[in-house]
């Protein structure tokens, strides 16, 4: 199902009457239904597998509550996620060797497994630590797994913040209907247009890499933030969006992240729902456990933190490097806050986002060239001459790109003065309409 | 009324407004579409609907830069049209050519397949959208536009969605510039002469191979149902592999189905992945997979005395 595409904005719009128009006691199921319907839209097996999932996480939640030995169930339960993430998405040879058993494509790895894992393991935490009680409709503990906005690419929602919004559910109300629609077009309009522009602009560069001039690698190195960026947003106010539609306030993922000033600020800004996850269940938990080291306890914990991280985006060692650069900065930082400020507060905040914005571009290579060999050819090619000559810029993309900032940036103004608003929403409508393809969003791999 | 009751009639209102909007843009772009006079679409245009060449030439990019219209219709004295498409895999060829023989039947049909033809990374559904814009004219295309999606027969009700992602391209296609341009030669596209410092091999190591396991057994069902129209057809067939910038021997799944089926059906295969002469030499090439214009002139120069003795086969016959 492409949700960049005008029919599933229309879609949309058209559920958004449906639930409305029934009856209030029938909605959850209602959602529970297009949601399957989404999912099976991508692969029946999808369906199957979090529907599994949840069964198996709804009843280890309400055993950890009633069992004496909470422990043990919550131990298993924990395990037991963690396993069926690491066999599905680090273990080829599970899917491989199961499909070569039945001569058949079985199985595969579950789209949004490791959004809905997170979602899950975070569940049984906060029932653990009595955070929250065990959800006992397994309808709308069933629609917190696999509330079809949220399915793909997160946000990574936590059970004590979506659950309590379905009882009771909100009224029907024209303002969300409409700010959702606005926000959900938005969102279409950064994926559709501009991160698939950047992403043809990315694929010029990549498609050559061994042959690019110093000039061409950074302009593709400093371009990777805003790459990964676009496309995350979009990704992020569609799920917003849908979700205001129907009444929800889902996590938000971006707060102007590249205003970040230093590193640990900029992970309190991008990707806000893993990073706030990483932070309540494994940042916190192990400083806590670790308090007694005083501020080494707070070093090793961001580190675990971010080591953690790193896995969770994939198996590969670049991802665990990408974890561990993060952990070193922020480290760094906390280290030497007092002599930064100390020399360096004269140049805030400028100084900060560029080192920062910079640090990022260069960690975001390993995420973008998973091949050592792509790797070291992207650092060697720093190095090569420097010009104006530009083969592998596409000047076309470029002015593709500049009309989309120029879209965006008044459309964030304008927004006071309803028909000038309207106008921006058609004219986005008709890129959205005139520039879509199929392309993936970059997260709905993990 | 209430609140829910107005903003559902505001949103049929804004949904009729819609619908005339998509009718009025949809023609428009149907419009300009058509008028187009040289360019991808055009070519495409005049592939489906107005080509009566003796010989079509179906393939991806591999088949529009590498078939020389010259050497190829001097060489055999019969007319030529090159139909294939960069990008493009059997789906949307087998497609192409129920709707061409609707119209008439070529003497030879000559389909040139590539290393990985049948890989499932080929995203084969999604590239059929370069059909989409002849839906409502060609019914006999209808039945494999519907694989692009389960919605795709109600998206197919909207005027405008067939020209979906190709606006600007119809939009450039209508420039007057586009239109005094005429960049190809009886749908070939030759292709320019790089420095070979530039250009890599296919492949380092000396033996590529790749696992059966990455075969989309539907598209070879296509390739299959490709050569059985044109037996149907009393079309003469055959398959090739043009030359890549190669010294590896290539064991590739895509190309070992496809022998079988050709075997099956008795259907001439040249396998020329790899010719002497052409292959081990940078100067033919633009990049590892495309030959330049010397390249193409070179290889269909080897190529014409196989097409003759199929010709001359024909001629027997008849």
């Amino acid at each position: 199902m492409e949700v960049t595409s005008i029919f599933f904005i229309l879609l949309v719009l058209i559920s958004s009457l449906i639930y409305y128009g029934i009856k209030p006691h029938y909605r959850v199921l209602f959602l529970l239904l297009i949601s399957a319907g989404f999912i099976v839209s991508y692969r029946g097996f999808y369906l199957i597998y979090i529907l599994l999932f949840t069964i198996f996480n709804y009843f280890i939640g309400l055993l950890i509550d009633k069992q004496p030995d909470k422990k043990l169930i919550f131990w298993i339960g924990i395990i037991v996620n963690i396993m069926q993430l690491i066999l599905f998405r680090y273990t080829d040879l599970f899917i491989k060797n199961t499909n070569d058993l039945f001569k058949a494509e079985l199985l595969l790895v579950p789209l949004g497994i490791s959004f809905y894992t997170l979602q899950g393991i975070g569940y049984l935490i906060n029932i653990k630590k009595g955070w929250e009680k065990p959800e006992i409709r397994f309808t709308h503990f069933c629609l917190f797994i696999i509330f079809y906005p949220k399915f793909l690419s997160g946000p990574i929602e936590r059970s004590n913040r979506l659950l309590p919004q379905l009882t009771p559910l909100p009224a029907f109300s024209e303002k969300n209907i409409v700010n959702g629609m606005k926000l959900l077009i938005l969102g279409a309009f950064q994926k559709a247009f501009i991160a698939n522009q950047l992403y043809n602009l990315l694929d010029g560069f990549r498609n050559n890499l061994a042959l690019l001039s110093g000039t061409e690698t950074l302009i593709m190195i400093f371009s990777l933030p805003l790459v990964l960026y676009f496309d995350f947003a979009g990704y992020t106010n569609i799920a917003l969006g849908i979700s205001k539609v129907y009444g929800f306030e889902l996590s938000p993922n971006f707060d102007k992240p590249f205003l970040a000033q230093t590193v640990s600020q900029f992970w309190r800004k991008f990707h806000m729902s893993l990073s706030y996850w990483f932070n309540d269940y494994i940042y916190k938990q192990v400083s806590f456990k670790l308090r007694k080291l005083g501020n080494l306890a707070s070093a090793i914990a961001v580190f675990c933190s971010f080591l953690l991280f790193g896995v969770w985006h994939g198996s590969g060692i670049n991802f665990i490097l990408i974890g561990l650069m993060q952990s070193l900065a922020i480290n760094y930082e906390f280290f030497t806050k007092r002599f930064r400020i100390k020399h360096f507060n004269k140049y805030d905040p400028y100084l900060g986002r560029i080192l920062t914005y910079s640090f990022y571009s260069i960690t975001l290579i390993l995420f973008f060239f998973q091949s050592i060999k792509d790797v070291g050819l992207v650092y060697r090619n720093v190095s090569n001459t420097y010009n104006l000559t530009f083969r592998f810029l596409d000047f076309k993309i470029l002015l593709y790109l500049t009309i989309g900032f120029i879209i965006l940036l008044l459309y964030k103004k304008i927004r006071n003065n309803l028909i000038i608003e309207s106008l921006f929403l058609v004219l986005m409508l008709v890129i959205i309409f005139s520039f879509s393809n199929s392309s993936a969003f970059i997260y709905q791999n993990f | 009324m209430s609140s829910y009751r107005k903003f559902v009639i505001k949103v049929g209102v804004l949904f009729i407004i819609f619908l005339l909007f998509d009718f009025v843009f949809g023609s428009s772009l149907r419009k300009l579409y058509y008028s187009q006079t040289s360019g991808l679409l055009y070519r495409t245009t005049y592939s489906l609907e107005k080509t009566q060449a003796d010989i079509l030439i179906f393939g991806s990019s591999r088949a529009n830069h590498h078939y020389h219209p010259d050497i190829i219709s001097t060489g055999t004295n019969c007319s030529y049209y090159n139909v294939g498409r960069d990008g493009m895999g059997i789906m949307y060829h087998y497609a192409l050519l129920k709707g061409i023989l609707e119209r008439y039947k070529p003497k030879l049909i000559i389909l040139d397949i590539s290393i990985g033809q049948f890989s499932k990374e080929n995203n084969e559904k999604e590239k059929l959208s370069a059909l989409l814009p002849y839906y409502k004219t060609h019914p006999e295309i209808r039945d494999l536009l519907y694989y692009r999606g389960p919605f795709e027969r109600i998206k197919l009700h909207s005027q405008s969605y067939p020209f979906n992602s190709i606006i600007p391209t119809i939009l450039v296609g209508n420039m007057e510039f586009n239109k005094s341009r005429k960049n190809d030669l009886l749908g070939y596209i030759p292709l320019p002469t790089r420095d070979p410092k530039m250009i890599n091999y296919f492949n380092k190591n000396d033996f590529y191979k790749t696992d059966p396991n990455t075969i989309d057994s539907s598209m070879v069902s296509f390739f299959e149902e490709f050569i059985r129209t044109s037996i149907e057809k009393k079309i003469n067939l055959i398959v090739t592999i043009s030359p890549y910038l190669t010294n590896s021997i290539i064991d590739d799944s895509s190309i070992k189905e496809a022998i079988k089926i050709c075997l099956k059906y008795n259907i001439p295969f040249f396998n020329y992945y790899y010719l002497q002469g052409i292959s081990d030499n940078k100067n033919n090439f633009m990049n590892a997979m495309h030959l330049n214009e010397k390249g193409s002139i070179n290889f269909s120069k080897m190529l014409l005395p196989s097409i003759n003795i199929q010709l001359n086969k024909i001629r027997e016959q008849n």
